[in-house]
C-alpha cells in the first residue's frame, strides 16, 4: 500500500462526523457477514500499481449460479488481475455444499484469466444448465455449461469474443423465439497505453472520469442463432449508432407491449431506454420517457440499477445509483412516461454522499416492501478517509415503508471497503434475501440475512418449456389484497448476475394467491395459491 | 509524487479575548493536495493565526479548504467565523458545505438567516426540493420571485415544483414566460418538454424532448463563485481555462494558458488548448508555430496531431492536414474525431471513395454525432449508394427525428429508389412543422425534379 496516504483532518475536540456515515441507530441486524465461516474467501484484485488505469477502479463483479442444478446456489467470481503483467489470478467458482463453499474452479475449467469485469448468467443453449458470459478488459468469454459440472470456452465458435472494455451483461430473449440473446455493454473505449493525467478536486493526479477519455463505447447486441452461435447486430439494430459509457444493464419490458426492451445505466452520459421494436431494431426512448436524464435535466454518472414493480401498478419502475454528490433516480413508471421521483421518496439526500456502484430492491425483511442495498466505494481521493483506504466508503441499507426509504443501521461485517457488485439471492433457501459483495482490494463479503423478526415468503422458480430459468416472464401473485409483480430477471445491480427466482414477501400472510405468469413468449398460465416456501412452476408443454 | 507523504501538521496556538471562541486546530497532509493548494492553505493559515478576530482572512480559509472539497475542515473554519463576527458570506457557504456533506437541515437553517443574498433562498428552495418538501419549495422560489421578478432561478424552480406537484399547467405557464423574455436554454426546452408530457401533449412534448439537454446553466452565485475561483494547481487553471474556451470566452482561456504555460512549459495539454484558442481566434500562424513546437518535444500526443490538422485544413493545405490527422489515428485508433476530419479532408479534395471510408470508420469506432454520419450519408448519395445512404439517413432520425437535413437526405434516397409519391410524403408532413426549413425546400425541389424526369 506505497500509495496510501491518508487525509486527516482532526478538529480535535470538534471532531465531527459527516451525516452520511451516521445512519439511524438499529438494535436488529438484518445482514450479517459470514464469509469466512462458510468457507468463501475472495478478493478482487485491483493491480493498482498508482498509475491510475482506470479499470482498476471499475471492477468487479460476481453471480450467483445454481450451476449444477441442485436446488441451491453457488458462486462465481470474476477476477482482475493486472493490466500489465500476467498473473496466476483467475475468476472462481464456488460450489454451495450444504450452506458452505467449496473452491471448483479448476474441476470445472470455469477460471478465465482475462482482467476481469462482469458476469451475465443463462441457459443460452436451452438444454437445461446455466452458462456464463463473463465481461473483461479485452476479450470477453462464453463458457458453456456441460451439464457434468464442467465448462468448455465456446468463445470463437459462438462469436461473442468483442475484445473492448466489457461491464454488465445479460441474457434475454429479445425476439420471442425461445432462446436467450445476449446484450453486452462496453464502457469506453480504452487502452493500457493510452496515458491521460487527471486530477482530483484537490489538484492531485487520479483516476480519471470517462468523460476525460471523450471515447464512449458501442454496446453489442447478439441474436441467438440456435445453433451455439450468436450474430452481432447492434449496428444494424440502431445500437450502435448512439455510443455510451453503460456500466449497468436491465432487459425487461417497460413499454407494456410484451418486447424486452434494454435499459443501459450511462457514467456521466444521458441513461438510454432501448425499446423494442419487434424486428430487430431498437430506439433510444429514454429522453421522450422521461428517464434519460433526471428532474433536472442532468445526466448523471451512472452505476448500478435495478428493476421492480415498487408501488403495485402492475409495471415496472427503475432505480439507477450515481456518484458522489449525486442522487439515486428513481424513474416512476406512469405508462407512456417515467416520473423522476427520488425526493418524494427520501433518497434524494440520504444516499447522495457516497458513490454507489452494486444495487438492490428487495424485500429483506419479507413485510412486502421493498428494502434497497447499496454497495459503495469512492473513485477519487476526495473528502476525508474513513479507513486507510482512500476509497472505502460504507454501504447503504435502508428499510421501505410505505412512504420511501430510510437508512438503517443493520449489517455486520469488518470494517469499511471499496465495494462494487452486489449480487442478490437466497443462498440458504430460508426464505430470506442473502448478498454477496465485491470489494476492490478486500475480501468479499457474503451477508447472510439473520433478520429476527422476517416474516413469511414465497420464492419461485420459474422454469419454461426447455427447462430453464424463464428470464422475461412476469409473475403477478395477490398476498391479501395486493397484487404483486415480479420479473424474471438475472442482470441487474452492477456487472452482477443475481438469483432468477422471484421473491415475494407476504408479511404475516401464509399463502400468496392469484398466481399468473405470463411468459416471454406472451402467454399465460395460472397456478393454484401457494403456501409460504419455495416452489418450482414450470411452463406446460 | 503521490509516494512522498508528508504530514505537516500546524498547530494555531493563538490567544483570543473571548477564551470560549478557539480557533480551529487543523492538521493536513501535503500529500493529498496540489502543491500550489497546500502552499496557499498554509500561507492562509498563518496570515489568519496573526489575526483571530479578522472575520474575512478566516472565512477565506474557510473558502480554499472548501475549493479543494475538504467540506468538512471549512465548515469548522466557518463556524469559528460565525463566532467572532457577523460574516453573511461565510453562513451562506457554510450551508453549501453542510449541503454537500448531507446535513441539509443545517443547509437550510444557515441560509435562512441570509435574506439579502438571493441565492440563499433559492437555494433553499432547491434543498427543500431535495427533501421533497414540495410546497416549502415553492414558498422559497415564491419569495425570490416577489423581490425579483426576473429571478430566473427561482422561477425555473417554481416550475419544478409545480411538475412535481402533477401541475403541469402551472410549471408551462412559468416556463412560456421566461421564453416569451427570450430564454432559449436547451435546459429550459428540457423542463417545458416534461411539463407538456406530464399534461399529456405528447406530440409537443416529443418535439421538446428530442435534444439532450445539458442540464440547468449555471445560476448566478457569485459568492460561491469567489470560493471555486480559490481552487489552486495546474488542474484546476488548465479545468477553468478549458471551460472558457467552452464558454467562447477565448481571451479569458488565452489569458489563463499563457500563465500556465509560463509555470507547465512543457505540458502538451497545455500546448494544444492554447493553439485551439488562437486557431479559433484566427490566428492560425501562431496557433501553427505553437503546435510545431509541441510536436517537435512531443511527438506522440495524438491530439495535438489532430490540432494541426485542423489548423492546416483551416489554412487551406489540405494535403498536409491530411498527414497530421492521419498520424493523430495511428497514435489513437480510436480517435473518431480524427477519422470523421480525415473523412471531411477527402471530402475536400473530391475523394468520394476515401471520403466515406473515413467516414465509415469515425461511426463505427464511436463517432455519435449525427451531422457525421449525415455527411457520410450525403457521401453515400454522390456515390450512388442510394440504399445504404437511406439506411444511414434513416438511423439518424432513429435517433434524431428532426434533423431536417436527414429528413430530406432520406426522402431524396427514397425517391432515387422509385417511390417519388412516399418522399413527397415524407416531406410534405415534415413541411407542416417546418415550413421555411431550406433543407426540406431543397430536398423538395429535387424530388420533384426526379418525379418529372422520365
Amino acid at each position: 500500500m506505497k500509495w496510501f496516504v491518508c487525509l486527516l483532518i482532526c478538529f480535535g475536540c470538534q471532531q465531527v462526523d459527516s451525516p452520511k456515515d451516521v445512519p439511524p441507530p438499529s438494535t436488529v441486524i438484518w445482514l450479517e457477514d459470514q464469509a469466512d465461516v462458510r468457507g468463501v474467501a475472495f478478493t478482487w484484485i485491483s493491480g493498482d500499481t498508482g498509475t491510475f488505469s482506470m479499470p482498476e477502479i471499475i471492477g468487479g463483479g460476481a453471480a450467483m449460479i445454481d450451476y449444477d442444478n441442485d436446488g441451491d446456489l453457488d458462486l462465481y467470481f470474476v477476477q482482475g488481475g493486472s493490466l500489465d503483467v500476467l498473473t496466476e489470478a483467475t475468476n472462481v467458482l464456488m460450489r454451495n455444499d450444504g450452506g458452505t463453499f467449496v473452491d471448483v474452479t479448476s474441476l470445472s475449467g470455469t477460471g478465465d484469466t482475462g482482467y476481469g469485469m462482469g458476469v451475465a448468467v443463462g441457459d443460452y443453449d436451452n438444454d437445461g444448465y446455466a452458462d456464463m458470459y463473463i465481461t473483461n478488459v479485452g476479450r470477453n468469454t462464453l463458457l458453456h455449461n456441460r451439464g457434468d459440472g464442467t465448462f468448455e470456452d465456446v468463445t470463437i465458435d459462438a462469436g461473442v469474443g468483442d475484445e473492448g472494455w466489457g461491464a454488465s451483461a445479460g441474457f434475454c430473449d429479445l425476439d420471442r423465439d425461445g432462446d436467450l440473446d445476449l446484450f453486452a455493454i462496453n464502457y469506453l473505449v480504452w487502452s493500457h497505453g493510452l496515458k491521460l493525467d487527471c486530477f482530483n478536486v484537490k489538484g492531485k493526479l487520479d483516476y480519471c472520469s470517462p468523460t476525460n477519455y471523450m471515447a464512449p463505447a458501442r454496446d453489442l447486441l447478439y441474436r441467438n442463432n440456435g445453433d451455439g452461435s450468436f450474430t452481432e447486430l447492434s449496428q444494424s439494430a440502431g445500437i450502435g449508432t448512439k455510443l455510451g459509457t453503460g456500466l449497468g444493464l436491465l432487459c425487461n419490458d417497460y413499454t407494456g407491449d410484451g418486447l424486452i426492451d434494454i435499459f443501459v445505466a450511462n457514467d456521466g452520459m444521458a441513461d438510454q431506454l432501448w425499446m423494442n421494436n419487434g424486428d430487430w431494431t431498437f430506439t433510444d426512448v429514454a429522453s421522450l420517457r422521461g428517464c434519460a436524464l433526471d428532474d433536472e435535466g442532468r445526466a448523471k454518472a451512472g452505476m448500478g440499477v435495478t428493476s421492480d414493480d415498487f408501488d403495485f401498478d402492475g409495471d415496472l419502475d427503475i432505480l439507477v445509483c450515481n456518484l458522489f454528490g449525486e442522487s439515486d433516480s428513481l424513474y416512476q413508471n406512469e405508462g407512456d412516461y417515467f416520473r423522476d421521483i427520488t425526493a418524494q421518496r427520501g433518497i434524494r439526500t440520504s444516499t447522495r454522499h457516497a458513490t454507489r456502484f452494486g444495487l438492490g430492491w428487495v424485500d429483506f425483511d419479507n413485510d412486502g416492501l421493498l428494502d434497497m442495498y447499496e454497495a459503495n466505494g469512492r473513485v477519487q481521493q476526495i473528502g476525508k478517509p474513513n479507513t486507510h483506504d482512500p476509497f472505502a466508503e460504507m454501504n447503504f441499507l435502508l428499510r421501505g415503508d410505505e412512504s420511501g426509504w430510510t437508512r438503517i443501521d443493520g449489517t455486520a461485517h469488518a470494517g469499511i471497503h471499496t465495494s462494487r457488485a452486489a449480487v442478490f439471492g437466497d443462498i440458504d433457501n430460508d426464505g430470506g434475501i442473502d448478498v454477496l459483495v465485491i470489494n476492490r482490494d478486500a475480501p468479499a463479503y457474503l451477508l447472510m440475512n439473520v433478520h429476527p423478526n422476517r416474516k413469511n415468503s414465497v420464492t419461485l422458480r420459474i422454469v419454461d418449456i426447455h427447462g430453464r430459468d424463464a428470464i422475461g416472464a412476469t409473475v403477478f401473485g395477490n398476498v391479501g389484497n395486493r397484487s404483486f409483480m415480479h420479473s424474471v430477471q438475472s442482470a441487474w445491480s452492477y456487472m452482477a448476475a443475481n438469483d432468477p427466482r422471484v421473491h415475494f414477501g407476504l408479511g404475516n400472510e401464509t399463502e400468496l394467491t392469484e398466481v399468473n405468469v405470463r411468459w416471454a413468449t406472451g402467454e399465460e398460465t395460472s397456478f393454484e395459491n401457494l403456501s409460504r416456501g419455495i416452489h418450482t412452476l414450470n411452463q406446460p408443454q | 509524487m503521490r509516494h512522498f507523504s508528508f504530514l505537516l501538521v500546524l498547530f494555531f496556538l493563538l490567544r483570543c479575548e473571548n477564551a470560549s471562541i478557539e480557533p480551529p486546530t487543523i492538521v493536513v497532509d501535503a500529500g493529498q493536495l496540489a502543491p500550489e493548494a497546500y502552499a496557499a492553505i498554509q500561507a492562509q493559515q498563518q496570515n489568519a493565526s496573526r489575526h483571530p478576530e479578522a472575520a474575512q482572512s478566516w472565512r477565506e480559509l474557510g473558502m480554499l479548504y472548501q475549493a479543494h472539497g475538504l467540506d468538512e475542515a471549512a465548515i469548522l473554519i466557518y463556524e469559528y467565523v460565525g463566532g467572532i463576527s457577523d460574516d453573511s458570506q461565510a453562513i451562506y457557504l457554510q450551508a453549501t458545505a453542510h449541503a454537500r456533506v448531507g446535513n441539509y437541515d443545517e443547509a437550510i437553517k444557515l441560509a435562512s438567516q441570509l435574506s439579502d443574498y438571493i441565492p440563499a433562498t433559492w437555494k433553499q428552495g432547491v434543498w427543500l426540493m431535495d427533501q421533497g418538501r414540495l410546497a416549502d419549495a415553492a414558498i422559497k422560489f415564491q419569495e425570490v420571485i416577489s423581490r425579483d421578478p426576473s429571478a430566473v432561478a427561482a422561477i425555473v424552480g417554481l416550475a419544478r415544483v409545480r411538475i412535481t406537484q402533477n401541475k403541469p399547467e402551472l410549471a408551462i405557464t412559468l416556463l412560456e414566460n421566461i421564453r416569451t423574455r427570450g430564454g432559449s436554454h436547451p435546459y429550459l426546452t428540457f423542463l417545458l418538454g416534461t411539463a407538456h408530457q406530464r399534461a399529456g401533449n405528447q406530440s409537443i412534448a416529443s418535439t421538446l424532448l428530442v435534444g439532450t439537454a445539458p442540464g440547468p446553466p449555471k445560476w448566478e452565485d457569485p459568492w460561491s463563485d469567489q470560493m471555486m475561483a480559490m481552487q489552486r494547481g495546474f488542474a484546476a487553471s488548465l479545468t477553468r481555462a478549458t471551460t472558457k474556451i467552452g464558454e467562447g470566452d477565448l481571451h479569458g482561456a488565452l489569458s489563463i494558458l499563457l500563465s500556465i504555460s509560463k509555470s507547465h512549459p512543457r505540458d502538451t495539454a497545455v500546448h494544444n488548448n492554447l493553439a485551439t484558442v488562437y486557431m479559433q481566434l484566427g490566428q492560425l500562424d501562431k496557433a501553427n508555430e505553437i503546435l510545431v513546437k509541441s510536436i517537435r518535444r512531443a511527438s506522440d500526443y495524438a491530439p495535438t496531431h489532430l490540432t494541426m490538422a485542423m489548423v492546416l485544413q483551416r489554412q487551406g493545405d489540405p494535403a498536409r492536414a491530411i498527414v497530421y490527422a492521419k498520424r493523430a489515428v495511428e497514435l489513437q485508433p480510436a480517435m473518431s474525431a480524427a477519422h470523421a476530419l480525415l473523412g471531411r479532408l477527402a471530402l475536400q479534395q473530391g475523394d468520394l471513395v476515401a471520403s466515406s471510408a473515413y467516414f465509415e470508420e469515425s461511426l463505427s469506432i464511436g463517432n455519435s454525432d449525427p451531422s457525421t454520419r449525415e455527411v457520410y450519408a450525403m457521401v453515400l448519395l454522390d456515390l450512388r449508394k442510394t440504399r445504404e445512404a437511406l439506411t444511414q439517413f434513416g438511423l439518424v432520425l432513429q435517433v434524431n427525428p428532426s434533423r431536417t437535413i436527414s429528413i430530406g437526405g432520406f426522402a431524396v434516397a427514397t425517391a432515387r429508389l422509385g417511390n417519388v409519391q412516399g418522399a413527397l410524403g415524407i416531406l410534405q408532413e415534415a413541411l407542416k412543422s417546418a415550413p421555411t426549413d431550406t433543407n426540406l425546400q431543397r430536398a423538395m425541389n429535387t424530388v420533384q425534379q426526379l418525379g418529372t424526369t422520365p
